[in-house]
């Protein structure tokens, strides 16, 4: 776990990563109910696998987390690779306490609210101002 | 010595003198082989007494094979066939055996023959043939080093001396002895006269040299055979030198395949091929690369051409790079750069070189080959446009099922909701993030003006932010923003919006801060239609992208708007068709009470006329009144069905009009006229204003009903008090209003009053069905013209009529909303 503070939202070493030619993710656990997440590029059927693979365990802990996905320079997504990771996070709702999107893609924008509607609106919070998804994250790692 | 006085003894032992003084050894046998005279060398090498050697000549060799050969040649004897010379060695005495070298000659002597052996020790012959030898050897290691073979051949082309390195190409030894006397034919294996080889012996041998090559155990010679002579010139045999010219012939060839490939290569101008020099030189280049670049052979190959500045100056440092390569290593890993025409157009190529002598100073020369990369180019351009097109393609694709899903969303999200606030609210939550940061719903209210709105913001760090943002109504005069999309119903976009300019105008200064603090720098405003016009207005705002909304979604959020605008209307009808279910049963009780009224008066008159008749008592006055009473009723209750019936025909649009000519003072006299009575029971003065001889084409019956509506309307509320009418006209249209002085109508009533079954005010105090003023606007309609009302609570009413004059086609009534 990082104990970086909050507005130095980048992956630590230990960070989990997938990468194909056209895109890349990281995924690390700030705290044990806070997830930090970087995407950038295009989101493919890799990194969402990725993404499932990272949650998987935090899932079968029983744990509630909130996850902050800084997605500024991600460009757009395959739908597969949506659809996959919308329909294990519909599965798997209750392990999500909060989603907090930092977006500029209007394509993403537009994915993120289909995830929205299906997961339920209270859960998914979406942002363009980096100073505010930074100062949620602050928020919550201030929480423990 | 002496002359012939000398005895023959004399002569003897001269002879015998002489023969002891010669180093040479002497030895005289007789024709039986038996020695008669040894000479003192002879008798010293042997080391043999006079006595002892006395006895056959080969047994003075010391060895049997020589003593049997010497024996053999004069057993028997015969001259002519004496070998001339001989060798073997002589036996001594305790020592070691002295070869002698024997020449051997016949004497003629009588009585019998002599033979008389001259013999060299050999040991002295050894050494000059050694020494011979020797040179024999140097010779032959000369030879040996050479790639090649020296032979010589006797008259009948025996095999007597070979040597030469190329005898091991044939698996022989230099010098092989077994190979001396071997016919040089057999080395053929043929004998055949023309056989090339054999001929150019036969040649030699008659004298004539022969150059030639030829194949020989699979490798090739390059020889020369001539004749072998002895010192007198005569020929005695054959003398060849055969060079060994496989590896010669094989890199030749391969140098000629290899030429003739690069030939073949620069000449099929498949690929531009140029020799250069470092110093920028071109000395050749193949058409190929003429039209690669553009310039003519003589142009090129000028001093004034470089092959440097053919490259465009960008790729230049690759050029130096390959340099470099070529100089340590003599090629150049392939590279692609770009040329600049003659004509100025940069080709993409591909170059690869080599230079011809692995240099290592000076300058270098070599050749480049050069392939045209254009074609490939534009592949890999169309390529990779076509990539760029998929992926166009599959993101455009994406993008519509993505607005389609939020579309789909909306749908399921907005159609089962009724209530507007509601639906507002879902509409604003909607489009977060898909289409804003934030988004802010107005609604002009429904019939009763109260404003509604709602609002979303997808970042909950600035929800409590965006509620501070009051109601806003939008003006009609405003030039921007939600009034100017309410006012014209059309889309309004607004990007790298000035937030300043945008807030002051907007908002009033406090909610300017609020505003500044969401942040707004692109605002797309989006009308939500009504029956009517604009109901409301979708303002959907992005934060950080002055550039946020292109076409597509423009059309998205109106489609979006358009779902919300049915859902509204949806809730509208709801709320009307629950409004009018209500004022239907409001009708249903005062029509029944209405009817009532004079139904009951009816009954009682009649009752009463039945009770007098019964009575026999005929008070004809008393009868007369009840017969009135019961007619004044029965016209109420026929007033009231016409009025029942004319709302049913106006349902089924059955009213049909009549059209004639009417003189409008005249039909104006008439009603009042025909409504003294009513005016004298109210205590109603009228006033009447109206032109004289002002001709109009209405239906005249359906426009005195209007009339008589509008007095029934004023002495119902107005009793009392006096009633004036003014009649007017305005170029092609007449003006009617009529005034009262009685409760006034309220404004929210103002809008309803001419709706079916309704009425501004309760049953209780005011009879009616409450079907007047809608029947005189749905008879007004049909003749195209309106009615509207000015009234302030207390202060009276005036409605005004507007009337087309000269209507002259027919028309029919229609139950649709009303014209104000």
């Amino acid at each position: 776990m990082s104990s970086q503070p909050a507005e130095l939202f980048t992956p630590p070493p230990s960070a989990a990563h997938a990468a194909t030619s056209d895109g890349e993710v990281f995924l690390w656990l700030v705290r044990p109910e806070v997830v930090a997440e970087i995407a950038s590029g295009v989101f493919s059927m890799p990194l969402a696998q990725k993404v499932i693979e990272f949650f998987d365990p935090i899932i079968a802990s029983g744990r509630r987390v909130q996850v902050f996905s800084d997605f500024e320079r991600l460009t757009h997504y395959i739908r597969e690779a949506r659809d996959l990771l919308t329909a294990h996070s519909v599965r798997n709702r209750r392990a999500l306490e909060a989603s907090h999107m930092l977006l500029s893609s209007k394509m993403v924008a537009l994915g993120v609210s289909s995830f929205k509607h299906e997961l339920g609106d209270p859960l998914v919070h979406t942002y363009s101002d980096r100073a505010s998804f930074l100062t949620s994250y602050a928020k919550a790692l201030a929480r423990e | 010595m002496a002359g012939a006085a000398h005895s023959s003894e004399d002569q003897v032992e001269l002879l015998r003198g002489v023969i002891d003084a010669t180093r040479l050894l002497v030895v005289v046998a007789d024709q039986t082989g038996v020695v008669q005279l040894i000479n003192r060398a002879a008798a010293r090498t042997t080391g043999l007494t006079e006595a002892a050697w006395h006895r056959p000549i080969w047994e003075l060799a010391a060895f049997p094979a020589e003593r049997e050969l010497l024996r053999g040649a004069f057993t028997p004897f015969r001259r002519e066939a004496f070998p001339p010379a001989v060798m073997f060695h002589l036996t001594r005495a305790e020592q070691a055996p002295r070869g002698v070298d024997w020449d051997v000659r016949v004497v003629n002597d009588r009585p019998e023959p002599r033979i008389v052996f001259t013999g060299v020790e050999v040991s002295e012959r050894l050494i000059e043939h050694q020494r011979l030898r020797q040179a024999e050897v140097f010779q032959r290691q000369i030879l040996d080093r050479l790639p090649a073979i020296v032979w010589t051949t006797d008259e009948k082309m025996r095999t007597t001396f070979s040597a030469g390195g190329g005898l091991s190409a044939l698996g022989l030894a230099s010098g092989e002895v077994s190979i001396i006397g071997t016919p040089v034919t057999s080395y053929f294996h043929t004998e055949d006269p023309h056989h090339p080889a054999i001929a150019a012996h036969l040649r030699a041998l008659a004298g004539e040299s022969t150059v030639m090559e030829m194949a020989w155990f699979g490798r090739r010679f390059h020889s020369r055979i001539e004749p072998l002579r002895d010192d007198r010139g005569q020929i005695v045999g054959v003398i060849g030198v055969s060079f060994d010219v496989t590896e010669l012939k094989q890199t030749a060839q391969a140098l000629h395949e290899s030429e003739s490939l690069l030939t073949r290569v620069v000449d099929a101008n498949v690929i531009g091929v140029f020799f250069w020099e470092e110093n920028g030189r071109i000395t050749q280049a193949n058409d190929a690369f003429l039209q690669i670049v553009g310039f003519s052979r003589e142009e090129l190959l000028s001093p004034g051409i470089s092959w440097q500045a053919l490259t465009a100056p960008e790729h230049r440092p690759l050029d130096q790079r390959a340099l470099a390569e070529l100089r340590a290593t003599g090629r150049c890993t392939a590279y692609e750069k770009a040329y600049i025409t003659k004509g100025g157009v940069r080709v993409p190529v591909l170059v690869g070189g080599a230079t011809f002598d692995r240099p290592t100073a000076g300058e270098m020369a070599g050749a480049a080959f050069v392939v045209d990369m254009r074609e490939q180019a534009r592949l890999r351009d169309a390529r990779e446009k076509l990539l760029r097109n998929e992926r166009a393609a599959r993101v455009d694709a994406e993008l519509a099922n993505a607005r389609l899903q939020l579309l789909v969303e909306g749908s399921q999200a907005l159609s089962p909701r009724l209530n507007p606030n509601e639906i507002l609210q879902s509409l604003a939550e909607l489009t977060i993030p898909a289409l804003a940061d934030w988004c802010y719903t107005v609604h002009r209210g429904w019939d009763d003006g109260n404003m509604l709105v709602a609002s979303a913001h997808g970042d909950p760090n600035k929800r409590a932010l965006l509620a501070r943002l009051g109601p806003h109504r939008p003006e009609a005069g405003d030039d921007e923003g939600p009034g100017r999309v309410f006012r014209t119903g059309e889309v309004a976009l607004y990007e790298d919006v000035n937030l300043d300019r945008l807030s002051a105008r907007a908002w009033d200064p406090g909610e300017a801060l609020v505003l500044r603090e969401l942040g707004a720098r692109a605002v797309l405003c989006v009308p939500i239609a009504g029956r009517s016009g604009v109901d409301a207005v979708m303002i959907l705002v992005s934060s950080q992208d002055p550039l946020r909304y292109n076409r597509e979604e423009v059309l998205l959020a109106q489609d979006l708007a358009a779902r919300a605008a049915v859902s509204l209307e949806n809730g509208r009808l709801l709320f009307e068709a629950l409004d009018a279910v209500r004022a239907r049963d409001d009708f249903l009780a005062v029509a029944a009470h209405e009817l009532r009224t004079p139904l009951t008066s009816l009954l009682l008159h009649i009752q009463m006329l039945r009770q007098g008749l019964a009575r026999d008592e005929a008070d004809l006055s008393a009868f007369n009144r009840s017969v009135g009473a019961v007619d004044g009723q029965a016209r109420r209750l026929s007033n009231l069905v016409d009025g029942l019936l004319d709302v049913a025909r106006v349902g089924n649009n059955r009213m049909g009009l009549r059209f004639e000519e009417v003189d409008l003072r005249e039909m104006v006299d008439d009603v009042v006229s025909t409504m003294a009575a009513d005016f004298r029971g109210a205590g109603c003065r009228v006033l009447v204003t109206a032109p004289q001889r002002a001709t109009v084409r209405w239906d005249r019956d359906r426009i005195e009903q209007v009339l008589t509506n509008l007095f029934s309307n004023a002495i119902k509320f107005g009793a009392g008090r006096p009633i004036e009418l003014c009649a007017a006209v305005r170029g092609p249209m007449v003006e009617i209003s009529v005034r009262d002085h009685g409760i006034g109508v309220s404004k929210e009533d103002q809008a309803r009053i001419f709706g079916r079954f309704e009425r501004a005010v309760s049953t209780r105090h005011f009879g009616g069905l409450g079907l007047g003023l809608y029947i005189t606007a749905q008879i007004l309609r049909a003749h195209r013209g309106s009615i509207r009302v000015e009234s302030e609570p207390g202060q009276g009413a005036r409605f005004i009529v507007t009337l087309p004059r000269g209507l002259e086609e027919a028309a029919t009534f229609t139950d649709s909303p009303m014209a104000h």
